[in-house]
């Protein structure tokens, strides 16, 4: 075994330097780092645990107090739930004035501020974030209100039969022929809705009414992902009231003809059509003709 | 040219002397280049100046302008206002309509996303048509970003979808509709397909293109796995009272032939927090789109309410477009 060299030596200790660089920085850098870097990080380590285990046995109320605050968290939380249907959610509706809370929808369209129409504060039933509904009863029902006639003039007959006068354009096609008028119109003020449990409801809250039978459609509604918004897509949210899209008396919608479809380019054509797979062996093969 | 250390290059000595008047050395095109360099700052100078007094710079000047252009991102703010200036003013020259080009820039904390509810989707094509409508493209050959295919009942193969259906009425029976359009990928492969880096993603996720920097290659066209670029392969005819004043110089201003341009989420309308044409225009309300950092926004309760699934994920360009049936 030979002397070393001074130059081994030399390298062998700048290596040292280095390894020892790279683990002070480490120790220096890593995510929990305590604040004196490298300096005796076990004992302090030993310190923390034995104070928390003093804490945890001397301090049993204050243990009790963290726990009850825990519940009280849990209960806003549980609050802030939106309600389970179970509960009933349309009892908590209440009715809204005739007047109701207009409030001027206006959008940005082509950079100028417009007005377009009017909007009512939407009651939401599911905890959905705050929303407002477009207000049609006004300017867009026709003959709105239904007091002018209904009951001054005449009391409404509850018997299915074709309608005439004013009405006769109406043909009540839902519900397969479950529904008739007095369903959903009655009361004692023909300018409302009437719900299920005999509520009055306003015209203009219409998705709370449809929402008793079509409960699904009426969270996504809320939500925005069923209908329509209108104008932004952030900010307040104004939607579309369920009758602006469907018939609430032939709520089936009809078939309608496309927009043109794309030309081709020129001196192209279309793709013969994607060879179709057979039939499978139970339908070639089976008492059934294959399609 | 030299090959083993041998010129091919003609004598010039030994040519005809009437080649050697047009023999074009490489001092001879220096030369020449250099004079019309001279004279073409002369001409721009001028104009340049004119504008500096106050006149509007005529088609020239804005031409040799818009030659030096940059690159968008690389543009001071100056230079943005004088780009917008060119094109309104190219757009008055050539479609004959005063139009307004802004260049609004992105919002912090916002992060675009759309979702497309299959189950409502009737084949309508009305987001086609307010598509056109609202990014001024060319009727002419006519360019359309959305691309709805008709598709048959249980299959997801977008290859059997037919994107020209035509029947008296829809939805057909046996059939769905998937609209698709350019589904702004968080890792876009035309972002990296491109040669000159005309095209790129801005900080709220909309894939965007420099239509003054496209070099027309195509390369992104072939990246693409959903189809959603368009080639303008004429000068894009465009009616004038068919044009829709109010643009975005990454967005729907006029573009010019031969450049590459797509969907931007109607950058020029979602930046002003306006819904995009297509969402505007859907009858159905199939369409939803919103702010995916938002977790109050519609969007949100899509994924995480809904049975979301994106097209051609395998491909892993993470698409920010979602569908869902419900």
């Amino acid at each position: 075994m030979g002397k070393p060299s001074p130059g081994l030596l030399l390298a062998a200790l700048l290596t040292l330097a280095a390894l020892v660089g790279i683990w002070g920085g480490y120790i220096a850098h890593r995510p929990s780092a305590p604040a004196g870097g490298s300096v005796a990080p076990s004992a302090d380590a030993t310190a923390d645990e034995g104070a928390d285990s003093q804490a945890g046995n001397d301090e049993g109320d204050s243990d009790g107090d963290t726990g009850a605050d825990d519940e009280g968290a849990a209960k806003a939380q549980m609050k802030s739930q939106p309600p389970a249907l179970s509960q009933a959610p349309w009892d908590q509706v209440e009715t809204v004035g005739d007047e109701g809370e207009l409030v001027e929808v206006i959008y940005n369209d082509d950079n100028e501020w417009e007005m377009v129409g009017w909007r009512v504060k939407g009651i939401g039933l599911y905890g959905a974030p705050e929303f407002y509904v477009a207000a049609r009863k006004w300017d867009d029902v026709p003959l709105f209100p239904c007091s002018d006639c209904h009951g001054t003039k005449r009391e409404p007959d509850p018997r299915p039969r074709a309608l005439t006068e004013d009405h006769e354009k109406i043909f009540v096609k839902h519900g397969n022929d479950r529904i008739w008028c007095s369903d959903c119109h009655g009361g004692k003020n023909m300018n409302f809705l009437v719900s299920r449990r005999g509520k009055p409801v306003d015209i203009d809250q219409g998705h709370v009414f449809c929402g008793e039978c079509h409960f699904a459609q009426l969270k996504d509604f809320e939500f925005g992902v069923h209908g329509r918004r209108i104008g932004f897509h952030s900010g307040p949210r104004v939607l579309r009231t369920c009758t602006e899209c469907h018939d609430a008396h032939q709520p089936q919608i009809a078939a309608i003809a496309p927009d043109p479809p794309p030309e081709f380019r020129e001196n192209l054509r279309a793709f013969a059509p994607m060879p179709k797979h057979r039939p499978p062996v139970w339908e070639r093969f089976g008492k059934g003709t294959a399609p | 040219m030299i090959a083993n250390g041998v010129s091919h290059r003609p004598d010039p000595e030994q040519a005809a002397p009437w080649v050697r008047t047009l023999r074009t050395t490489r001092r001879w095109f220096m030369r020449r280049t250099g004079l019309a360099g001279l004279l073409a700052l002369l001409f721009g100078g001028g104009a340049l100046r004119a504008a500096a007094d106050g006149e509007a710079p005529g088609a020239l000047a804005d031409a040799f302008a818009g030659m030096f252009q940059d690159q968008y991102k690389r543009m001071s703010p100056d230079d943005v206002q004088a780009a917008l200036g060119r094109i309104q003013r190219n757009a008055l020259r050539d479609y004959d309509r005063e139009i307004e080009v802004r260049a609004d820039p992105p919002k912090p904390n916002t992060v675009y996303g759309y979702a497309i509810n299959l189950s409502k989707c009737k084949g309508y094509r009305k987001c086609v048509d307010a598509c056109v409508a609202e990014n001024n493209q060319s009727r002419d050959p006519a360019i359309e970003y959305i691309r709805v295919l008709e598709m048959d009942l249980g299959s997801l193969d977008l290859h059997g979808g037919d994107h020209h259906y035509n029947p008296d009425l829809v939805p057909r029976e046996g059939k769905f509709y998937i609209p698709m359009q350019c589904v702004q990928c968080d890792n876009p492969p035309c972002v990296k397909s491109c040669p000159v880096e005309a095209t790129w993603k801005e900080p709220d996720g909309i894939v965007v293109t420099d239509y003054d920097w496209c070099i027309g290659c195509r390369a992104c066209m072939v990246a693409c796995p959903y189809w959603a670029r368009r080639f303008n392969w004429n000068d894009p005819v465009l009616p004038s009272d068919k044009i829709n004043p109010v643009t975005h110089i990454l967005g729907n201003r006029p573009r010019p032939k031969g450049v590459v341009e797509k969907c931007t989420n109607c950058i020029q309308r979602v930046r002003r927090d306006r819904e995009p044409a297509c969402m505007e225009a859907c009858p159905t309300g199939a369409r939803i789109f919103g702010n995916l950092l938002d977790p109050e926004s519609e969007l949100r309760y899509v994924l995480e309410h809904k049975q979301v699934f994106r097209l051609k994920e395998e491909a892993g360009c993470e698409p920010k477009f979602w569908y869902f049936f419900d």
